[in-house]
């Protein structure tokens, strides 16, 4: 390798040391905040199974509201078309309407 | 430059094969390697530098998913990673320009405000010409430059991040530097 060829390498590592004072920053170092964000992220990516049971088994009421609505509406849905089915789409729809005022729709 | 030592190559491949069973302390250990290298190639490289956190915490999230992907015969962790960085700090700048467009985000910062109020103003000064540069420069060799002097990896290093050959690499550097200087020189 010839001198030139060292200076220029030299000069060019010079060059890039230059440039990363110039980006570097000593808060740049301090790792914590991000560490915290990202781990913290990860607890919410990896629920298990267990965990989200845990949820049910502390909160069960929000959770047997939401599941008895999915239920009813499930119900009516079902009576309604099934009734439409068999030709029996009036009557039907009167009952899908007496269930919903008695679940606060209408 | 900066004080710390650069992580050794044995030390990051074991800690992604921690990562790959599941181990939440080698993720920690991820981030205290190459988070503050990551975190000032993002800070560098996007429109909007302060944006470079939330990249910093999504390319490490996607190491955590996807640990499993990393093949150790490939190529160095340093180099899966900053390629993480670097499609992702493209999807900002794209997403970033379409919603300063629409005018949902104002204007990108005319220059990067990071180093506090206690770096003296030359510094800064000379900091925000750098970058005016930088941003000047052709994507490839901004993207090169950058990896080289915020993130500090080698020409192979690159190479493997930006899915190029060294030789490749050493040219889009050559320029860079170049223009760099000529420009530089000038503003001086």
């Amino acid at each position: 390798m010839s001198d030139h060829d060292n200076t220029t390498k030299a000069s060019d590592a010079e060059f890039d040391r230059a440039l990363s004072a110039l980006f570097a920053h000593p808060e740049d170092e301090d790792v914590a905040e991000l560490s915290r964000a990202v781990l913290s992220q990860t607890v919410t990516v990896n629920r298990t199974r267990h965990e989200v049971q845990g949820d049910v088994l502390s909160e069960p009421l929000p959770w047997a509201l939401g599941f008895g609505g999915l239920m009813a509406i499930g119900v009516a849905l079902g009576y309604v078309l099934s009734s439409s089915a068999i030709g029996d789409g009036f009557l039907a729809w009167f009952a899908f309407g007496d269930l919903l005022s008695v679940m606060g729709g209408f | 430059m900066t004080a710390h030592q650069p992580p050794t190559q044995a030390d990051a491949k074991a800690v992604m094969a921690a990562l790959a069973r599941g181990e939440r302390a080698a993720l920690a250990r991820l981030i205290a390697m190459y988070g503050p290298g990551i975190r000032r190639y993002a800070a560098q490289s996007l429109t909007v530098a302060s944006e470079a956190e939330d990249v910093a915490q999504e390319v490490f999230l996607r190491a955590w998913r996807h640990a499993e992907r990393y093949d150790p015969s490939k190529g160095a962790v340093s180099s899966w990673l900053y390629r993480i960085a670097v499609n992702l700090c493209i999807d900002h700048n794209r997403r970033g320009g379409f919603r300063r467009f629409v005018g949902i985000d104002s204007m990108p910062e005319p220059e990067d405000d990071t180093p506090g109020a206690e770096v003296e103003y030359g510094a800064r000064q000379r900091l925000a010409q750098t970058q005016a540069v930088i941003r000047t420069l052709p994507t490839r060799q901004k993207q090169a430059i950058l990896l080289k002097a915020a993130g500090e990896l080698s020409g192979a290093e690159i190479a493997m991040a930006l899915g190029t050959s060294e030789g490749a690499v050493e040219q889009l550097l050559v320029r860079a530097r170049a223009t760099l200087r000529a420009r530089l020189e000038l503003e001086e």
